[in-house]
């Protein structure tokens, strides 16, 4: 088909007069044409400039497909290879310029296709195609590319799953690297607006596809570290191609993003396989909404957190004031049962007391009797009355006093005399004190 | 002005922080009522706090910018209630 094309834009440049006399030395037309003999002989830049103006406008830009072989990126910076199959081989130069659309460089005896255009050299009519664009079967150029930038970042311990953040609970700030009118930024805002509307976000403009992309995602990263305020950090786009989201595979953003002193979150939308950003932040979220969902807390919740942690408090101590009442209540009865206990055991104690003092004092008194019976009995003996009844007798005042001493009687007095059987009253005669021996 | 936010929002971090450590303290029974009492007293005041932090707060949609003398700022931007609300609309 390429060839059927080439055939055909070989016939149009013709008809054009693109190629001046050349196309006419090629269809063997004209009779003096240049180079038809040695007198017309064509200088050999001539040739070439012809050769040069034939090729590369017969052949549009085309898919090619063979195995890389002798590949040598050169000193001057472009990359020099064959590439072939069974039968063919063709010389191919990637231009230095064009080689950040690739992945990285091929490795020999990879199957690939290229998309070029053939380039044909003034100086030595030799044509070269020139790869712009270059993928290996089964994605191997990708795969390879990122395997290699893969273990460059954990060579330097970048990938280490100790090295990732907690996102902040409650940012205030949100800062957001992406492309300012995208998708990406609109879905960002959307869902933090939805979930938290005193969340404030800051977008960062950068190029999130193309070949600036790397740099300028880079330079974005710089800003959000200067500037300082933000509480955590989205880096992505929304969904693409895989050319179009490969910065996030670049290294450079890797880097920076690992070197980021603000948390970050990748989110590269709808990409399937994991970027080398992913593998660098701090978290990853498969879609820019879903990085706004991971950092932005629902406004609603938080508040509802705060009434439960509130009903938490007052339940607490209402309880505690209960629990507090109900042991005072529990300690007072104890107390009252207490007393009541005490005091109904000291009346035991006092009943039984009684009881021993009563049963002591009829002993004592029934031990008093017995001796005032005896005292009695030796009183009985000691009594006037018995001396009375052995045949003495009393002299009393008539008051009944016991006149013991002739000095309390004087001549005259009447005085009483107390016998056995009886009492006389009589008249005192005579008082004879008795001469002391 | 964002800085301001910042610190807000520490404290907002930090009157949770403190709000759930007081709710364990309060259940706890070897902490004395008054004490208990004087907890929840400080708690209500952090929850009043920490409540307004987050309903006085009225997040903006910015752009952050860099000036002639190549120090960064935001722009002013726009609410983001508003920003929400064109999204929905869509």
């Amino acid at each position: 088909m390429a060839v059927r094309r080439g055939s055909r834009a070989v016939t149009g440049a013709t008809n054009a007069g693109v190629a001046g006399s050349a196309p006419g030395l090629i269809e063997g037309r004209a009779d003096a044409a240049p180079g038809s003999s040695p007198e017309h002989a064509l200088p050999v830049s001539a040739l070439t400039a012809a050769l040069k103006d034939v090729i590369e406008g017969a052949f549009p830009a085309m898919w090619i497909s063979g195995e890389v072989s002798g590949f040598k990126p050169h000193r001057n910076g472009h990359w020099y290879f064959t590439l072939k199959d069974a039968v063919a081989s063709i010389d191919c130069v990637v231009w230095s310029r064009d080689q950040a659309r690739m992945p990285t460089t091929p490795d020999e005896g990879m199957q690939v296709v290229a998309l070029g255009q053939f380039n044909v050299w003034n100086k030595t009519g030799k044509a070269t195609f020139a790869v712009r664009q270059m993928e290996a079967e089964g994605e191997g150029l990708w795969r390879k590319a990122l395997e290699q930038t893969r273990a460059a970042l954990e060579k330097d311990g970048l990938l280490d799953p100790a090295r990732k953040r907690p996102i902040p609970r409650f940012p205030k700030c949100v800062a957001v690297i992406t492309s300012a009118s995208g998708a990406a930024l609109h879905d960002i805002v959307s869902v933090i607006g939805r979930r938290n509307p005193t969340i404030d976000v800051v977008i960062i403009p950068a190029a999130v596809q193309g070949d600036s992309a790397p740099a300028s995602i880079v330079e974005a990263l710089r800003r959000a570290a200067v500037w300082g305020k933000a509480d955590v950090l989205i880096v992505g786009r929304g969904g693409g191609s895989r050319e179009d989201l490969w910065c996030f595979n670049s290294e450079a953003v890797a880097r920076a993003i690992a070197a980021s002193p603000i948390p970050t979150v990748s989110a590269v939308g709808h990409e399937v396989d994991i970027t080398i950003a992913d593998l660098v932040a701090d978290h990853r979220a498969a879609t820019p909404s879903a990085a706004a969902e991971l950092v932005a807390p629902v406004l609603a919740d938080l508040l509802a957190d705060l009434r439960a942690l509130q009903s938490l408090m007052i339940n607490t101590l209402t309880r505690r004031a209960r629990d507090g009442r109900r042991s005072l209540d529990a300690t007072r009865n104890g107390i009252r049962s207490a007393v009541a206990r005490r005091a109904t055991s000291a009346r035991r104690d006092l009943d039984v007391t009684m009881r021993q003092i009563r049963t002591s004092s009829v002993r004592v008194l029934e031990r008093g009797r017995d001796r005032i019976g005896v005292l009695g009995g030796r009183l009985n003996l000691l009594s006037p009355l018995a001396t009375l009844a052995r045949g003495y007798a009393l002299p009393r005042t008539p008051d009944g006093a016991a006149l013991t001493s002739v000095t309390s009687v004087k001549k005259g007095a009447r005085i009483n005399i107390m016998m056995k059987d009886g009492e006389i009253d009589a008249v005192t005669e005579a008082v004879r004190l008795k001469e002391r021996a | 002005m964002t800085s301001g936010n910042n610190a807000s929002n520490q404290t907002f971090e930090q009157h949770l922080k403190r709000l759930e450590d007081i709710a364990g303290q309060l259940d706890r029974s070897d902490v004395p009522l008054d004490t208990a009492l004087a907890l929840f007293e400080e708690g209500i005041k952090r929850l009043r706090e920490a409540s307004d932090t987050l309903t006085m707060a009225e997040g903006r949609l910015k752009e952050l910018v860099e000036r002639a003398d190549g120090t960064l700022a935001t722009t002013d931007g726009r609410p983001l209630k508003q920003e929400a609300g064109d999204a929905d609309d869509d």
